[in-house]
């Protein structure tokens, strides 16, 4: 029987040195990946294409609503666009892991590293509460264990 | 979702607020869902209708978002065209000034909205009656 998973139970999380915490307040995380297409053709089989896998590349998206994660008094044990301001100021690669079922220990769980390549804050006007949106440029390979242990 | 009904906290909190505040020097009392038997007030407000339901907005926690509708009532007895509508809309906004930013025991209010469905007036021989509406939308934490 096939197992479902709702997509909530599905949490991005940014190592801080210490400990992975998770970014806060999710709407929305995806990862991506693509190996790019290399096309050739020869004299020998005119009107034919073969083809090559080329580059590996996977990039980390997130929205979500913002939080204080990094005043007294606020969630310093998530990560929002505040304290994740301060790793991309770094310029440094940061470590995530997609854990695909918090529920279950057992799950897939998705590692890497990346650099923080956007970064964007909404603060929008009445009822709106603000949000913001991250994009990690992943960094080599995913890996399924995680390789800070 | 783990966070209890916060029903009764909003109603205390409405009633806290506005309960026998003086608008054009009369005492207006709030009463929950109906009049009290041994009372027998021209002008009152009623906390009426609530209803709630559950937003999952973030992966982070559960809100409430809850409604209650409250009826600002105002009787004018006798025949021919006695009494205006002044009384109710300056309830209401004595309401509004007084519940600009509620607390509601247990929980964190993240955003108050407000509506005004339309009044409602009764006129027969011997009475007129001119209610205002208000509905609050409470987004909890």
């Amino acid at each position: 029987m096939s197992t479902f998973i709702k997509g909530e139970v599905c949490i991005l999380s940014i190592h801080d040195g210490t400990t992975y915490k998770p970014v806060a307040c999710l709407t929305s995380n995806s990862l991506a990946t693509d190996v790019s297409v290399i096309e050739s053709m020869t004299k020998c089989d005119p009107g034919v294409s073969v083809k090559q896998a080329g580059m590996f590349t996977y990039s980390v998206s997130a929205e979500g609503q913002y939080i204080d994660t990094t005043t007294v008094g606020g969630d310093t044990a998530k990560k929002s666009h505040d304290s994740l301001l301060v790793k991309q100021l770094t310029k440094t690669l940061v470590n995530f892991r997609i854990d695909t079922n918090t529920l279950n220990a057992a799950s897939v769980k998705y590692f890497g590293g990346a650099v923080i390549s956007s970064l964007s804050a909404d603060f929008g006007s009445g009822d709106d509460l603000a949000t913001f949106s991250l994009t990690l440029d992943g960094s080599g390979l995913i890996l399924l264990s995680d390789p800070i242990v | 979702m783990d966070k209890i009904n916060p029903s009764k906290f909003i109603r205390k909190s409405i009633f806290t607020a506005i309960n026998g505040m003086v608008v054009n020097g009369l005492t207006i009392p709030c009463y929950d869902t109906r009049v009290k038997s041994s009372e027998n007030p021209h002008f009152y407000v009623l906390m009426t209708t609530q209803s709630k339901r559950v937003l999952k907005q973030n992966k982070c926690e559960y809100f409430w978002e809850a409604d209650i509708l409250l009826d600002i009532v105002t009787i004018y007895n006798g025949a021919g065209n006695t009494g205006s509508r002044l009384l109710v809309d300056d309830i209401e906004n004595q309401i509004r000034s007084l519940t600009q930013d509620l607390v509601i025991e247990g929980f964190t209010t993240i955003i108050q909205a407000e509506d005004f469905p339309n009044n409602l007036d009764n006129i027969n021989d011997n009475q007129i009656v001119y209610r205002n509406f208000i509905r609050y939308t409470l987004t909890l934490n």
